[in-house]
């Protein structure tokens, strides 16, 4: 998917918080050492509108101007 | 496809891998956007018994995909001559109403087995349709329309019911 530079970036306690351009928020946990860990907090995607969306179970499915 | 507790991506797919495609009378929410209308999704819907999605695109398909691989067509719909701006399967999973762009709903029948055939067409509609629900026994289908005209239609007598908004209470 594109779009995944960052918008926004926080540092607290050796951890990195970053949202990025499609949506999605990822934490870089122990940046600063060795061994860093990174997690993705919440997917998204992003580009033109969103359009459909449907439920189901405890899932959901969307679609979107981004192919 | 999103798990809605742990906001993970469980699974995604192209929409089209084919070249760029317009056509006249593009959507008018799709003008100005990076991918053309071909890759543009507009309607979803899931069928959790014959395990299918049904993505409507910008350009006016409609494809049944496996739920399991977004990328495997099971069957290109191109029917609606406009693009299609929902979708839902009836409540016991036999039938697939599609909501046109072209002022018509579109229903098709669907076998044990999974294949689609097309049953009616609904042309009660001046406008675009907007919303789409089914009865709770799959044998009516109510529609919004861009001229915010609530119709009612009967799927086993193939029409519509005028009556709709009095006997369907």
């Amino acid at each position: 998917m594109a779009l995944k530079y960052p918008r926004s970036i926080d540092f607290f306690n050796n951890n990195l918080l970053l949202g990025l351009r499609n949506g999605s928020i990822m934490e870089i946990k122990n940046v600063l050492d060795e061994k860093s860990e990174t997690k993705i907090l919440m997917h998204s995607h992003y580009e033109g509108e969103t359009w459909g969306m449907t439920v189901f179970e405890n899932k959901f499915v969307t679609s979107g101007g981004d192919n | 496809m999103f798990d809605a507790d742990t906001h993970e991506l469980i699974r995604s797919g192209t929409i089209s891998k084919n070249v760029s495609k317009k056509k006249e009378g593009d959507a008018t929410t799709a003008k100005g956007d990076k991918y053309p209308p071909n890759k543009q999704g507009r309607a979803v819907a899931v069928s959790l018994k014959h395990q299918h999605l049904v993505v409507c695109s910008n350009f006016g398909k409609t494809s049944i995909r496996s739920l399991v691989d977004f990328d495997k067509k099971i069957i290109s719909l191109k029917n609606a001559k406009e693009w299609s701006q929902c979708a839902a399967y009836s409540p016991d999973e036999t039938m697939l109403a599609i909501g046109s762009h072209d002022c018509h709903v579109y229903i098709y029948k669907i076998d044990d087995e999974g294949k689609y055939s097309f049953y009616c067409q609904f042309k009660g509609s001046t406008s675009f349709i907007t919303a789409l629900d089914w009865s709770a026994d799959s044998k009516f289908i109510r529609t919004n329309d861009g001229a915010h005209e609530l119709l009612f239609y009967s799927i086993e007598d193939k029409s519509q019911d005028t009556h709709g908004s009095t006997t369907e209470r």
